[in-house]
């Protein structure tokens, strides 16, 4: 009888502490909450005059009771920190002795570069990014000119804070689109040669992709422009939004051009010692405006402008082939892993030299231009009939 | 069991209590005796594929095929060097030696075996591809490449940070793999010793298991030095070259005893 009333107690003893002590294992070790947590949108790195990094962060302060991220912080949606530090990381921790929540980087979504470090070099200040188990590789990387804590300090109209503006800018695709798995390709790549977008801050609120900033090995050389930035994009395969606008031979007016779809290939030749690159352009168009008074369903008149149309892509590609081939010598277009993957045994001879062979390699553009549709007009619109052309 | 493959999620969590966590589940498995080790398996066999071509499939549009080029560039040698370490997880297929025991259906077991080898194979060489269509030469430069691909998912800027499912893949895994390995060591033992029960060995041990981990690979550059280097010796050893010499001795042990029992009946 004692006995069993000795382990009922027991019993009833072991389960209550057991139920006790649960209380101490509510979540993981790693738990953090909510709201003391300051998240990362934007990262900004620049270069000190002594060669310190000065790392600016945009925060937004998420509220304890969720509720949107709005309207606190004097009426601003984000707020800029910044520090001073020798590695990315010592400016980081000099930074948490500002912020008094947790700087957490999972949803850092862009890295800005300011013009100065980028001529400095890079690649070392990346390892950071790569390394630590928060940021993620998705982050677009952008160089700005100037510095980068003023691209971060932009309060936009649009969107909520200016680094969503280039995360969306970057996705649109317009100029050159790079995340940092890509940049970090680059920098390892074969070629040598990192091409990064150029952002701007023109406009008080308002940030713009405007050309290409371009690497050799991992510092900046030069910039290149939107119009020769279109080539690049061209030449790389990575073009998807685009317009071309020209004057038809023998016509008043222009005509616009908006791309459907477009494909380029790359394809490398070596013979008898001669390198040389064939770049394969097929592209798709519509009509989207048409100041002509030519006639577009007209299939006579539309091959010969699906001629014209080829011709106009081959000069973009040209002027971008001249600027970053002849002058600034740096292969941003990927030849190195063409002739690499197309002549493995002629690549391991001159891949140390690449330098010096890249501008000597022969290029030929072979594009071809098929216009589908007309759009949602026939002839041009607000003229007689006996104005146009063609018919 | 080098659960230490933990560090990109709970940078704080003392390994100790990973992996101590880890065995004590294992164990518990274990002691259930091999159906339930088994019955674990047929559970998360099905959702670790379709978690993992969940990730496959997501990961296609950043999928870049020419990253695989070119093939051999230097000949077939490396090629083959490089394989050598990875061969070494095939031979793990010896712990089944440990499972036919309990089979029902003992006719399907080389059948089945020979599927599951091919499973591995398949999944292996597509892990693999996946990782490097999408990162190309730096593949090697990441620590977990398949974890870092699956954090760079994103669709419609809205299906994000995907890496738990990978976790969850690598724990629904490792619990399986722990708990057979875990399994064919208490049988082993107990028969060694001739016990009339393995259960009274399965916490000791389980104990044991911790201590060892922890002391063999205190952090993920010995550990992955050791694959590099003395693991394929070691598996080729202990599971290959000791399993077949236990086999010739079995096979000349019977046929010597026919031969006795026909001398005998002769």
């Amino acid at each position: 009888m004692v006995n069993s009333y000795f382990h009922k107690t027991v019993k009833t003893v072991l389960i209550l502490s057991i139920c006790l002590f649960m209380l101490l294992l509510t979540g993981c070790w790693d738990r953090t909450e909510i709201n003391d947590l300051a998240l990362v949108l934007g990262t900004g790195i620049d270069i000190t005059d002594d060669n310190k990094i000065e790392l600016s962060v945009q925060l937004s302060i998420p509220n304890a009771m969720g509720g949107g991220q709005q309207g606190r912080v004097g009426g601003k949606p984000t707020i800029v920190e910044k520090a001073t530090g020798t590695t990315i990381y010592d400016a980081i921790s000099r930074l948490q002795e500002k912020v008094s929540r947790h700087i957490f980087w999972g949803h850092n979504q862009v890295i800005i570069i300011g013009e100065k470090l980028a001529e400095e070099g890079i690649q070392k200040h990346f390892d950071f990014f790569a390394r630590h188990p928060e940021p993620r590789i998705r982050a677009y990387i952008f160089v700005t000119d100037g510095k980068a804590i003023d691209v971060l300090k932009v309060i936009p109209n649009i969107e909520k804070s200016s680094a969503e503006i280039a995360r969306e800018l970057a996705n649109f695709k317009i100029g050159m689109s790079v995340t940092l798995k890509d940049l970090l390709q680059m920098l390892s790549g074969e070629a040598g040669a990192v091409a990064l977008p150029w952002i701007e801050t023109k406009r008080e609120d308002g940030l713009r992709v405007n050309g290409t900033a371009v690497f050799k090995k991992d510092q900046m050389v030069g910039r290149i422009e939107d119009k020769e930035t279109r080539g690049l994009l061209w030449l790389r395969n990575e073009i998807e939004l685009s317009s071309v606008t020209f004057e038809p031979k023998g016509a008043e007016g222009k005509i616009s051009f908006n791309l459907l779809r477009s494909r380029t290939k790359l394809i490398p030749k070596i013979e008898n010692g001669n390198w040389k690159i064939m770049v394969e352009i097929v592209t798709e168009d519509d009509v989207v405006e048409n100041e002509t008074k030519l006639n577009l369903m007209n299939p006579k008149i539309v091959k010969k402008l699906e001629r014209q149309l080829e011709q106009e892509i081959d000069k973009r590609i040209h002027l971008t082939f001249e600027l970053v081939q002849k002058e600034m010598e740096v292969d941003i277009f990927g030849f190195a892993e063409a002739f690499h993957r197309q002549y493995p045994d002629q690549w391991s001879k001159v891949k140390d030299q690449w330098d010096q062979q890249f501008p000597e390699v022969e290029v030929e553009i072979k594009s071809k231009a098929y216009i589908r549709r007309p759009g949602m007009s026939t002839s041009p619109q607000g003229l007689q009939e006996k104005e146009v052309k063609g018919k | 069991m080098g659960s230490s493959s933990w560090g990109a999620f709970s940078q704080k969590t003392p390994l100790i209590v990973i992996i101590g966590s880890m065995t004590l589940v294992c164990a518990f498995a274990v002691r259930g005796g091999v159906e339930v080790v088994a019955r674990g398996a047929q559970f998360f066999s099905p959702i670790v594929v379709v978690l993992l071509l969940f990730i496959i499939i997501l990961l296609i549009p950043d999928m870049e095929p020419k990253n695989m080029l070119p093939i051999m560039d230097k000949g077939i040698m490396p090629s083959l060097r490089a394989a050598v370490s990875p061969q070494g997880w095939f031979s793990d297929y010896i712990l089944i030696a440990f499972l036919l025991p309990f089979l029902s259906d003992r006719g399907n077991g080389l059948k089945w075996g020979m599927i599951s080898v091919f499973a591995v194979i398949l999944t292996l060489v597509a892990m693999n591809m996946v990782a490097l269509f999408i990162f190309g030469t730096v593949t090697s430069s990441f620590t977990y490449p398949l974890m870092s691909a699956a954090r760079y998912i994103s669709i419609a800027d809205f299906l994000q940070n995907l890496e738990s499912i990978i976790m969850a893949i690598w724990v629904a895994g490792t619990f399986i793999k722990i708990s057979v390995i875990y399994h064919a060591l208490v049988l082993g033992t107990a028969q060694w010793l001739n016990l009339s029960d393995y259960r009274p060995l399965v916490f000791p041990l389980g104990f044991l298991l911790v201590l060892y981990s922890i002391w063999f690979a205190p952090n993920l550059q010995e550990m992955s030095h050791w694959i590099r280097t003395s693991f394929v010796f070691y598996l080729a050893t202990m599971q290959v070259v000791i399993p077949v010499l236990l086999l010739m001795m079995a096979k000349i042990r019977k046929r010597n005893r026919h031969k006795n029992e026909e001398y005998r009946n002769g």
